[in-house]
């Protein structure tokens, strides 16, 4: 069992807060994945967890009993780093089966020649021998066992790394970016690889990125973290439709969401650029407010039917589908619209164009960036703005 | 500039040289040879001409001074086989070299690490422990004279204050020897720290932190997961000039010893200075010269040909 509870948890560095109240409860098996910008300090969490680092205040259990004490070693838990931390003068072989020399042997055992001949030696090697062929052949890095890091590449040193952390059967996995040294095209197959290899190990993954799309397709659960806080806990399907903070919706999702600045008019009615839309606020006190709204949540349409109007300054050929940019004046940013290959190839730059915002999808935000109810109105009651 | 010098050499009247150098790639090497002449022959006349210089006067009799001088062969190494002095200044030299560098880099790293580890003051260690490195070794030894003087030196002062008559340090046969070799780690320790304190500034933190998840959590266990291999580049250098600068005593043993008490103290280069322009036997000293170069020459083998190989990983 390796459930993860990190209770209130604060870390500061001299005057400087790093983590603010931090809680969180990782389920046993689950893959959890810290997500954020640069410096949010999803990463000193880890390593505050890992026991690299020590908190400020606050507790962190695992499996039940505090750790806060405990050093790294004696936690049960495996980390891999972003660099890979592989030791270099060591062979592929030796760098895996490390972990276990240094639990399951005393200091003289280690010793070289001489720990070969003390008594069990025969049999603690061949032990590790089985679990070093195990993990090789789970991640098929078999052939490399006898070479040494600076001779494989990127992607074989990341398998390598994995290889280290797993031989062990640790209560848990802590990544720290695993995959933000590999090339794009490798770092969307070890995605995949990873994900599976947490299918198959059955263990408890924590996994720290700046990258939203590894977060989205990799995890359970999202922990959202930005300037120290812990704005959002939640299945990646949750996080992408019902962000609680306009911070997460920004982060999450790309092409990034449409932001537009609102005023709240009569009977909570959303109005942008003084266009009034089919949005309500159930709330009368608020006034100005963001509506959020996803690319996928606009289509463009005639002008007599568009909430919006404006002018397509560019045109995205993401090859399934196109990213249209429409300027309305009035905004800062263009608006961006996904539409499918069909309806991209009609389009000409520099047409006006209307725009229709999906009011069942719409996302409102207070002048705090929290979440507030939204509603839609009804399309034939336009002058009694009843919310639906 | 590849094109350039062929043109050069194509315009040029057919010369000498190109007649016996035929085709295209001849005249270039040529022209390369000819462009690199001045620097190649003032190496030639500065660096390795005095050495060859030295190996030609062991095989003559000339002494300073002389007109003219005669080929002798082998006559000064026969001599020298057979001369107590020199069999004894070689030894010495050993003792000196197998005492000093380990010592000096021990010592060096253990600061080092100790400097490394510690919050504050990296700086200021750093540059106390690299005092003795600057200072002029001569002037040093004469403050170490005072130090180590049998009435009124500071340390024989503070035995007495413990109630231990200390010994008389220059003049004890049995340690004359070893106080040197004190003086010389004292010396070269500083010049190994800062060399060791800039490998460990150069290995990558993650590794420890991996070796503390690994479970590698004692010093000791981190030192030899981490630390030692990744100094490999650099401790290998260490132990050389380390090495080469121990086969080099010289300064204290001419102010503090002379090679005295009855040739206790004799090294290798003191040897050959007295040989030289005490007795103005310079071909003898030159031969002796000779031995030391060799065993340099042999350090320098080892470097390159067996030891580096093994200490970089990439």
């Amino acid at each position: 069992m390796a459930q993860i509870a990190i209770q209130a948890l604060n870390k500061s560095f001299g005057d400087t807060r790093v983590l603010e109240e931090i809680s969180l409860n990782i389920q046993d098996r689950e893959f959890l994945t810290l997500v954020g910008p640069s410096g949010c300090g999803k990463s000193t969490l880890l390593r505050i967890i890992a026991g690299l680092e020590s908190q400020t205040e606050g507790h962190i259990s695992i499996g039940g009993c505090q750790v806060d004490q405990l050093r790294p070693k004696d936690r049960n838990l495996a980390m891999v780093f972003q660099s890979y931390a592989l030791y270099p003068h060591l062979t592929v072989r030796e760098n895996i089966v490390t972990p276990l020399r240094m639990r399951n042997h005393n200091w003289y055992q280690r010793l070289p020649l001489i720990g070969n001949l003390m008594p069990g030696a025969e049999h603690r090697n061949h032990e590790m021998e089985t679990k070093v062929n195990q993990v090789s052949e789970l991640l098929q890095i078999g052939h490399l066992l006898d070479r040494r890091p600076g001779e494989l590449s990127g992607g074989q040193r990341q398998r390598v790394a994995l290889g280290r952390a797993m031989v062990r059967s640790p209560d848990a996995f802590l990544m720290d970016e695993p995959l933000s040294n590999l090339d794009a095209k490798l770092r969307v197959h070890m995605r995949t690889e990873i994900a599976q290899l947490h299918k198959q190990l059955g263990t408890t993954f924590i996994y720290v990125t700046h990258d939203q799309a590894e977060a989205m397709t990799m995890s359970d659960r999202i922990a959202l973290m930005m300037d120290g806080e812990l704005l959002q806990v939640a299945t990646p399907e949750e996080i992408y439709r019902n962000p609680v903070d306009v911070r997460v919706a920004e982060f999450i999702g790309s092409p990034k969401i449409n932001l537009l600045p609102a005023i709240a008019g009569a009977g909570g009615r959303i109005n942008v650029c003084n266009q009034p839309l089919r949005i309500a606020t159930p709330d009368p006190l608020v006034q100005s407010v963001t509506l959020g709204v996803r690319p996928e949540n606009v289509e463009l349409s005639i002008r007599e039917r568009s909430d919006l109007q404006g002018r397509l300054v560019y045109l995205e050929n993401m090859g399934a589908e196109f990213i249209a940019h429409v300027d309305v004046p009035g905004l800062e940013t263009p608006v961006l619209v996904r539409c499918d290959v069909e309806q991209g190839h009609q389009l000409k730059l520099d047409q006006q164009i209307g725009i229709r915002i999906k009011p069942k999808h719409a996302l409102l935000f207070n002048d705090q960036g929290r979440r507030i109810e939204s509603c839609k109105l009804h399309q034939e009651a336009r002058h009694e703005f009843a919310c639906e | 500039m590849n094109s350039l010098a062929n043109d050069a050499v194509k315009l040029s009247r057919p010369t000498f040289a190109s007649r016996i150098f035929k085709g295209a790639e001849n005249h270039e090497r040529l022209l390369g040879w000819l462009l690199s002449l001045p620097a190649n022959s003032l190496m030639l006349l500065f660096l390795v001409g005095p050495i060859l210089a030295v190996l030609a006067l062991s095989f003559t009799d000339w002494q300073l001074g002389m007109d003219s001088f005669a080929w002798v062969g082998l006559d000064n190494y026969q001599e020298m086989l057979t001369d107590d002095t020199f069999w004894h200044s070689l030894k010495n030299t050993m003792i000196y070299v197998a005492v000093v560098v380990p010592g000096s880099v021990v010592l060096g790293l253990g600061a080092a690490m100790l400097i490394e580890a510690g919050q504050h003051g990296k700086a200021f260690y750093r540059a106390v422990y690299f005092l003795p490195v600057m200072a002029t070794l001569i002037a040093m030894s004469i403050v170490w004279q005072v130090i180590l003087h049998p009435d009124f030196g500071l340390i024989n002062l503070m035995l007495k204050e413990l109630g231990i008559t200390g010994p008389n340090w220059l003049q004890d046969r049995n340690l004359v020897l070893y106080v040197l070799c004190g003086i010389g780690i004292w010396q070269q320790v500083g010049f190994n720290l800062v060399l060791f304190l800039s490998g460990l500034m150069a290995v990558p933190p993650h590794l420890y932190e991996a070796a503390e998840m690994d479970g590698a959590s004692s010093a000791w266990a981190r030192f030899r997961l981490v630390t030692w291999p990744m100094l490999g580049p650099i401790t290998l250098f260490v132990l050389v000039i380390t090495s080469i600068k121990a086969f080099q005593v010289f300064d204290t043993v001419q102010v503090l010893t002379q090679g005295g008490p009855n040739k206790a103290s004799e090294v290798l280069l003191y040897t050959m200075y007295t040989e030289a322009f005490e007795y103005f036997r310079t071909s003898y000293a030159a031969a002796v010269t000779v031995v030391f170069l060799f065993f340099v020459l042999i350090l320098t083998l080892v470097k390159a040909r067996f030891v580096e190989r093994k200490v970089h990983y990439s």
